[in-house]
């Protein structure tokens, strides 16, 4: 999947360098190993004898389709990832943004937490490799969101101030072990985007990586605090996407 | 049959994979054999020795000292010796596998038809029997590893030239900021490095040919600016590392005072007059590439000057190699390359034969070659065969027979890591990096029972700490000392009341 308004705006190049990345190397990498694939929801083609045979999905979760993927991995079927594009609209304003992408992630939480009722059950069902991708992709990611701007914040009032108050609990291994994945991280989100649009030859989006950082903090943790909270208050509350707002015609139109 | 030809596919990749993994056991037990066999008898390259006082000061120093592994020397040349805890066993290590990947895509050329027998065989011979390429793979272990990841740049470089495969650009990337943790120099490579893809014949948008260069260098200049920010909030100075490392280069390997454009450019033309018999495999290269022209992207040029760009980078920043001729090997690697990954349409055996004879005479001009122009690999082979006299280990032993198993001492480690790591005691020792260091320093007769003084001139400009607290030292003046003797650069000293103990005068009637 891509998207046809990639030059719109600053959130659709971001967007596009996220699912560029996510379509186009994630997810077929998680194919090619043979682990659970959170599905998408657009272009995922079923046979039907099988989704019955899964008990179709479940309604309330808000991400029926990722939840699917794990239950797929859990029935020991496999997903695979077919090697073809569908353009769709990326989304263009940041609180219609943050509306699509706050339900995503808290249907991440809830299927998380569905399948962490029994996570050893889980695990002899899943097996390792599996369950512990599982846990990384679909528990790590609303986590990691979440930390974001915990961490930046401790970051950045350490570098301004170079204050000592946080050397109780850092100790020296743990400040090393920080700065790498500082380092490294980074390094890593902002160069595996810039492979996939290089391979996408979206070469105008190229500068926009290195402001991925800034698109995780900015866009992402905000939507994530909104999903945690919307877990507790309106759990199985549907946050509607406006489509059909882009100003740039797709090919097909 | 599909079941039929997997199975001869197994087997043929266990064979290789025995043959392969037979050959690095076997080198990696000759080069230790080598490397101990030289240590037994006094040598080791101090590269070598300094590495293993680091070490040891991880795990032994007190208190631990990794900070300086981090932020002061390049990483990943620490990384084998750290992990295996043994230079030499590190060392072995690091040139097994570097020469086993070498004879292996050597032979993997030969077998796709790239280059004849004679030049594979010529490569076989010089790995195993050129003083040049058995130091380097046993005892000069960064430079060893530098020329392995160097290997795989120029590996990745010509695929992506040739294929325009995603993957190969990435590695690329990858490998190239690789190099500069293990040699901080290396950065000075990007501009060569940048040519191949500005001057391709591939048809190309600008901002395509933006992007390549972005993914292919946005690595290095990442970890240049992540290591410049960690030497900042460390150390208060982003470029600490540069300094500190080039200091301890110049005090293991050698300093060139005057390292300056013009100095630099002198330097490595005198170098290159002195390794020119080794690397005529170089000019050869530069025949064929003439010869055969360029398809899509000038990538042999830049590979043939890096080594050059890498001695001038190595002589500006004050470093210098001049009493080994190891460097000569990343030429013949350079020209070797252009071999085995660019093949020609029209066969043309006589420069194949030129190179493989080219090949040889380098090897037999590293037997011949006079001593003064490769001291390091002179003393090398000389203590292959029987011990040698003037050497840092034979002092730094003798210095060790002098030192009572309980003294303690104060040296500069700057210069004295060989003595640190012979005696294998860190705890012996008052060091540099230690709290207690200067106060010990100030006054050593109350708190030493030796002091060792570093007396060598005009090498280095870290001065020796403790000569330069106690100049009279120098002179064979200590007060509440008293000289032991020189050995070699360094002077040792043994506290007066410390004889009056051996002596038996304090001791109770």
């Amino acid at each position: 999947m891509n998207y046809f308004n990639a030059t719109e705006n600053f959130i659709t190049r971001m967007f596009t360098l996220e699912y560029s990345y996510l379509f186009d190397y994630l997810l077929p990498g998680l194919d090619r190993l043979r682990l659970p694939i959170p599905l998408g929801g657009t272009s995922n083609h079923f046979k039907v004898e099988y989704l019955k045979q899964l008990g179709r999905w479940d309604p309330f979760n808000v991400t029926e389709d990722a939840d699917l993927g794990i239950r797929a991995a859990a029935h020991g079927m496999t997903v695979g990832v077919i090697n073809s594009t569908t353009y769709e609209e990326a989304n263009s304003r940041y609180w219609n943004w943050i509306r699509q992408r706050s339900r995503w992630i808290k249907g991440y939480m809830q299927t998380s937490l569905v399948y962490n009722r029994h996570p050893i059950r889980m695990l002899r069902i899943l097996g390792f490799k599996q369950w512990i991708s599982f846990q990384l992709f679909v528990t790590g990611t609303p986590f990691l969101f979440l930390s974001v701007p915990i961490v930046w914040s401790v970051f950045i009032y350490w570098l301004v101030t170079q204050t000592k108050i946080f050397d109780p609990f850092l100790p020296p291994l743990v400040v090393y072990w920080g700065l790498f994945n500082l380092l490294g991280g980074n390094f890593l989100g902002v160069y595996l985007n810039m492979i996939a649009i290089f391979r996408r030859r979206l070469h105008f989006l190229m500068p926009y990586s290195l402001l991925n950082p800034f698109y995780w903090l900015g866009f992402h943790s905000v939507a994530a605090y909104k999903a945690l909270w919307q877990l507790f208050s309106k759990p199985f509350y549907w946050e509607k996407t406006q489509h059909g707002i882009t100003k740039v015609k797709s090919a097909n139109s | 049959m599909e079941l039929r030809k997997s199975k001869a596919q197994i087997r043929n990749k266990t064979k290789e994979i025995l043959l392969w993994g037979g050959s690095f056991l076997g080198l990696f037990l000759f080069l230790l054999l080598l490397n101990t066999t030289a240590y037994k008898n006094n040598y080791a390259y101090n590269e070598l020795l300094m590495l293993g006082e680091k070490v040891m000061l991880v795990f032994h120093g007190s208190p631990p000292r990794l900070e300086n592994l981090g932020f002061v020397y390049p990483p990943l040349m620490y990384l084998f010796v750290l992990i295996l805890q043994n230079p030499f066993i590190s060392s072995a290590f690091v040139g097994a596998s570097s020469a086993s990947l070498l004879l292996f895509s050597t032979f993997k050329a030969y077998k796709i038809g790239r280059i004849p027998l004679i030049v594979a065989f010529s490569v076989l011979l010089y790995t195993l029997a050129s003083p040049a390429s058995l130091f380097l793979l046993s005892e000069h272990q960064s430079l060893c590893l530098f020329a392995c990841v160097f290997l795989q740049l120029v590996h990745h470089l010509y695929r992506y030239c040739r294929y325009q495969y995603t993957i190969d650009l990435l590695l690329f990337g990858m490998v190239t900021a690789f190099l500069f943790f293990i040699r901080f120099q290396a950065i000075l490579l990007i501009p060569l490095l940048i040519l191949p893809f500005l001057t391709t014949k591939e048809r190309q948008s600008t901002g395509q040919k933006m992007s390549i260069i972005i993914i292919a260098f946005f690595p290095s200049i990442f970890f240049l600016s992540g290591w410049s920010y960690i030497n900042w909030v460390f150390m208060k100075e982003p470029f600490y590392f540069f300094r500190a490392w080039l200091s301890s280069t110049g005090s293991t390997i050698g300093w060139n005072p005057a390292g300056d454009w013009y100095g630099a450019t002198v330097y490595l033309i005198d170098r290159i007059k002195d390794l020119a018999p080794l690397v005529l495999p170089v000019a050869v290269a530069v025949v064929r590439q003439w010869k055969i022209g360029y398809r899509k992207c000038r990538v042999t040029p830049s590979i043939l000057a890096a080594p050059f760009v890498l001695i001038w980078a190595d002589a500006i920043s004050g470093v210098i190699h001049e009493h080994s001729m190891s460097y000569s090997i990343l030429f013949l690697l350079a020209a070797l390359s252009f071999w085995t990954h660019v093949p020609v349409e029209e066969k043309m055996p006589w420069i194949d034969r030129l190179f493989a004879l080219t090949l040889i005479v380098s090897l037999i001009f590293s037997w011949v070659i006079p001593a003064d122009k490769h001291r390091e690999e002179h003393a090398f082979r000389q203590a292959l065969i029987r011990p040698i006299e003037d050497s840092s280990v034979s002092h730094a032993r003798a210095i060790v027979k002098h030192i009572r198993p309980t003294g303690l001492v104060l040296i500069d480690d700057t210069r004295g890591f060989p003595i640190v790591f012979v005696e294998g005691n860190a705890k012996r020792f008052v060091l540099p990096y230690q709290y207690e260091y200067e106060t010990v320093l100030s006054a050593p007769q109350f708190f030493v029972d030796y002091v060792i003084v570093y007396s060598g001139r005009g090498k280095t400009p870290a001065q020796d700490r403790v000569a330069g607290r106690w100049p009279e030292a120098l002179f064979g003046y200590l007060p509440g000392f008293r000289f032991v003797g020189h050995f070699g650069d360094f002077i040792l000293y043994e506290r007066m009341e410390s004889l009056i103990e051996k002596a038996g005068f304090l001791s109770a009637p």
